[in-house]
Order: structure tokens, then C-alpha cells, then sequence
């Protein structure tokens, strides 16, 4: 449960939530403590927590049996119980809240056709960093599907209007999304460069996959086409597009010769 | 968006079907819907009446005619996909190829040759293969050549009280070989340039057809018969070109991407 506020973007999830969940924890665990201490009826200056249990001298208690005293079973209490309970709500503000987010580096392998103008991605290789690793599942997906969308910002997906303003991809049918079989088995690499400015140093997540699949991918296709002297740097890279600075680059060509002529 | 009212029948039999398309005007024919269901739901396709003849058994047999095939007109890309057909090898490549497997499960090779779409595979497959197909309706029964059975984007020969029944395929000799090309962005897309050839040295057929233009698919049939006589070492990209050229106008952009579909299409044909 959240309190309101403006909304999971711009890296802002795992930090500030992340951070606001660890200063409720904070704020807590005295309070297991001191019912975790009665129901081993010991002092609570002889407990301790240790991950999900509140340890005493003789023995130990569960946060869940901590729970189960504290939502069903009143008479077991302390007297002087916190009656702010198990629940806290806290704020939080990380040391510095202009932005902590991943960084990352994309390499990418293409082949280009081109008598078609399309590009197929045939490896696909992400080092990224988002400082400590909370979920590191939750990290590979949304690096994957980052990248993912970043493929489509590359290649497919375009919103064009035509001259009177009529929008030209209204539907799916038009407007293309990268499927499973566009988008490649991402490599990925991480390193944990811890934030100094965030809590247990983690930074944002979203920032690392979508940004970077743009760049990479043009300037393997420049790479591929190097010899062709061409230069691509309009998204999405159409097959049209692509095949229109082929044609650009090939008229270029047949025309030089006629020009050192002259010179 | 949602389709506008319709009423839905599905007579019991293809008689059945003829004498509800005889009086019911403003009726459409269903048979997977892969192409009419979007148009609906789009609103670009009002019918009042929808006939449904994804399930009338008498379209829905692959029949060994002797010389030919006879694919009936419901029987699904997938069908065609899951089922090697010895002289007629190139449907299967062409239905596997259609889109994805859950349009293939139910679009049917009718409801393609019916629908007319320029882009789509079976207008061009079925040119390319000297199909016929057999149409019927007030008039009684018709066989009509694949090729200008589609005669513009969207357009066929068949009158309103018509319906496919069935595409006669005719067989290969074990010589023959097909190639079949085409390119699409993504998987699932309809191609931005397509070619299908077909070369049996048994019956001297040499079929060449460009797809995915504006109109119907166009043949090159002055092409395949040098590429016969001569094979295709001995053409000239600049041939290929100008058989392209002459057929289907564009710019240097749809010229280059047609060229190579054609390229590749034959190349199948005379791979080693």
C-alpha cells in the first residue's frame, strides 16, 4: 500500500518507494521488538532482530507470530503496546532527488539487406547499472522489455499525419510494434555501483534499456553501410527509409567521378 | 470499434448458402473472417447479412482430380500447412508462410482469393501455379484462370450471387521447381514486395509473377521463357529489371525492393 503520490516515472519506483519502505521498517521494528520480547516474556533490552524473527536469549518469535498477537490475539500484548501497531507511514527523501538512475551500454550485431531495406538484429549484448540490485528478475525483464520498446522506437514505431492532419496509424494494423520474433535473446551484464545518495544505493531501473537501442542500432547499420558511404539518423529506420539513403548515397557516387573531372 | 448490426445465418449446405446469396442482398460471406472481421469492426464493411460457410462440408475437401488438385474453397492456410500435398509441394511453403498460425487455424484460401487484397500470398501463389477457380452461383458453375480472377486491389470476377467453391491446382512433375519470395517487416505483416515462380521442364511451363503491387499480381512471362531456354546464370540483373519495370510502375525505392524479390524467387527455383 502507497500513499498517494504523483506516480511511478522517471526512475523514481525502486528509490523512492524502495527508500520509503526502508524507513517504515525502521520505524517498526522497535515495535516487534517490544511485543516479540512480552511473548517470550523476556526484557526488551535482551532482544534482538534478526531477518523475519525478533531473537531473545532462550528463544526466538516470528514477524508472522509478532503479527498473528498483535491482529488476533490482543490479551497476549504488552500493556504498554504501541497502538500505532504494525503499520507506519513514512516519507522519504533521498539525499539527493534530482534523478538516480541505471546506466547502461548496448552493442549490437546487425545484418543489413540491402535490397529490402530491413535489419535483422543477430546479437544483441547490454551492460548495465543500476546500482544495488533489488529483484534481480524484476531487473532482467524490465531491461528487456526497455530494450524492447527501444527496438521499436529504432525500427517501427512511427505516428505519421498526413497533409490535412488525418493520422496515418490509427490501428495496430499500421502502426508496427516490435513482436517476439523482432525482438533478439538480449545479453545482459550488470555491475553494482552503488548511489551514494539513495537508500542501500540503489538507482532506477527504466532508464537503462529503452534510451539506448536507437543509437546502437543506427550506428551498427552506418557501421554495416560504411562502404556504401551512407549515413542513416531518422526514426524508425523504414525499409524505405533505409533503401532511400542506399539510393541517395549510390547517386552520390556515379555523380563524384563527373565532378573530379572537372577539378 | 464494433461492427455495425448483422444478421448471421449458416445454411446446412453449399444449395443452402447459393439460394440465401441469391436473395439476400447486402449479404457478405464468412468463412475464418481473418480479413472481413477487422473490416467490420472498422466499420468499413456494413453487410446486413453475414453467411457463414467455414463449416459447409462441400467446401471443405482436398480432392486428387488426376491432373489436378482440387482445394476447397474453406479449407484453412493451416490445413494447407500441416499437409504435404506430393505434386503440389509450393502450397504448403505459401501457406506456411501466411501471416501467423493463429490466422492460419482459421483464414481459408477462398476467403484470400475473395478478398483480394494485392499484398496477399494466394492471388500471386495461384497465378504463379496456373490455378483455376471454380466459382458458382445463379448462372450455375464457372472456371475462371487465377491469374485476372483478381482484376484490381480488392476486385474479382465474381458476380454478387457468386461464391469460390473450390481452386483446381493442377500437379507438378517430380522435375518442376518453385521458388517463392517475399518480404515483410515484421512477422506477420503483409509483404512489402513478393515473387512466386514455377519451372516444370515436364510440361514446359515457366511461370514468373511479381506481388504485392497496387493491382492484381503481374506475370513476366517474357522473362521465364528466356530464364527457360537460357537458365537463369545467363540474365542480366539490367532483364530483370526491365521485365519489372514494364509491368508495374514506382520509384527507384519499390523498383529495387521488386527486383529482388524476383531475384530471390528464382533463385530458389535454380538452387543447386
Amino acid at each position: 500500500m502507497t500513499p498517494f503520490s504523483t506516480g511511478t516515472y522517471a526512475s523514481r519506483s525502486i528509490v523512492m518507494a524502495g527508500g520509503a519502505v526502508a524507513k517504515s521498517c525502521e520505524a517498526l521494528i522497535p515495535r516487534l521488538l517490544a511485543i516479540g520480547a512480552h511473548l517470550m516474556q523476556c526484557a526488551n533490552n535482551t532482544v534482538q532482530y534478526m531477518p523475519g524473527r525478533v531473537v531473545g536469549p532462550q528463544s526466538s518469535v516470528s514477524v508472522r507470530e509478532i503479527a498473528q498477537a498483535w491482529y488476533r490475539q490482543p490479551q497476549l500484548l504488552p500493556p504498554d503496546v504501541d497502538v500505532n501497531g504494525l503499520e507506519a507511514t513514512i516519507g522519504y527523501k533521498p539525499q539527493v532527488d534530482t534523478g538516480a538512475f541505471s546506466y547502461a551500454s548496448h552493442a549490437a550485431v546487425v545484418a543489413v539487406d540491402v535490397d529490402m531495406g530491413s535489419v535483422e538484429i543477430l546479437d544483441y549484448v547490454i551492460a548495465e547499472d543500476c546500482g544495488r540490485m533489488v529483484n534481480p528478475m524484476v531487473v532482467d525483464g524490465q531491461t528487456m522489455g526497455g530494450a524492447a520498446q527501444g527496438i521499436g522506437t529504432a525500427l517501427f514505431e512511427e505516428s505519421p499525419y498526413d497533409v490535412n492532419g488525418q493520422p496515418l496509424a490509427s490501428t495496430f494494423m499500421d502502426y508496427l510494434l516490435p513482436g517476439p520474433t523482432e525482438v533478439p535473446k538480449f545479453r545482459i551484464y550488470h555491475t553494482e555501483t552503488l548511489s551514494p545518495y539513495t537508500a542501500f544505493g540503489i538507482k532506477g531501473m527504466g532508464e537503462g534499456g529503452a534510451i539506448a537501442p536507437p543509437a546502437v542500432l543506427f550506428n551498427a547499420v552506418n557501421d554495416a553501410l560504411r562502404g556504401l558511404n551512407v549515413e542513416v539518423s531518422e526514426t524508425p529506420l523504414t525499409p524505405r527509409r533505409l533503401l532511400a539513403a542506399i539510393e541517395r548515397a549510390s547517386a552520390q557516387r556515379s555523380a563524384a567521378p563527373v565532378r573530379s573531372a572537372r577539378e | 470499434m464494433k461492427a455495425s448490426a448483422f444478421d448471421y445465418v449458416r445454411p446446412p449446405d453449399l444449395a443452402g448458402v447459393l439460394d440465401t446469396l441469391r436473395r439476400g442482398s447486402g449479404a457478405k460471406l464468412i468463412a475464418g473472417g481473418q480479413s472481413l472481421l477487422p473490416l467490420l469492426n472498422l466499420r468499413l464493411a456494413r453487410p446486413t447479412l453475414l453467411i457463414d460457410i467455414g463449416r459447409t462440408e462441400a467446401l471443405r475437401a482436398i480432392e486428387d482430380r488426376g491432373t489436378h488438385m482440387r482445394i476447397g474453397a474453406a479449407v484453412t492456410h493451416a490445413e494447407l500447412e500441416d499437409r504435404l500435398i506430393p505434386d503440389c509441394p509450393m502450397l504448403r511453403t505459401v501457406a506456411s508462410g501466411i501471416a501467423y498460425r493463429a490466422i492460419r487455424n482459421r483464414g481459408t484460401v477462398g476467403g484470400s482469393l475473395a478478398h483480394a487484397d494485392p499484398a496477399a500470398d494466394w492471388p500471386l501463389a495461384m497465378a504463379a501455379l496456373d490455378a483455376t477457380v471454380v466459382v458458382e452461383g445463379k448462372a450455375g458453375r464457372r472456371r475462371l484462370p487465377a491469374d485476372g480472377f483478381m482484376h484490381g486491389a480488392f476486385q474479382t470476377r465474381l458476380e454478387e450471387d457468386e461464391l469460390i467453391v473450390a481452386v483446381d491446382v493442377p500437379k507438378l512433375s517430380p522435375d518442376a521447381r518453385y521458388g517463392y519470395y517475399k518480404f515483410c517487416r515484421k512477422t506477420g505483416e503483409f509483404p512489402e514486395s513478393s515473387a512466386a515462380a514455377v519451372f516444370d521442364p515436364f510440361s514446359k511451363t515457366a511461370r514468373l509473377y511479381l506481388g504485392a503491387l497496387s493491382g492484381p499480381p503481374q506475370p513476366l512471362h517474357d522473362l521465364a521463357a528466356i530464364i527457360a531456354r537460357q537458365g537463369l546464370a545467363a540474365i542480366a540483373d539490367v532483364a530483370i529489371a526491365d521485365a519489372v519495370n514494364r509491368v508495374a510502375a514506382g520509384d527507384a525505392i519499390e523498383r529495387r525492393m521488386r527486383c529482388a524479390a524476383v531475384t530471390r524467387a528464382l533463385k530458389e527455383v535454380f538452387a543447386e
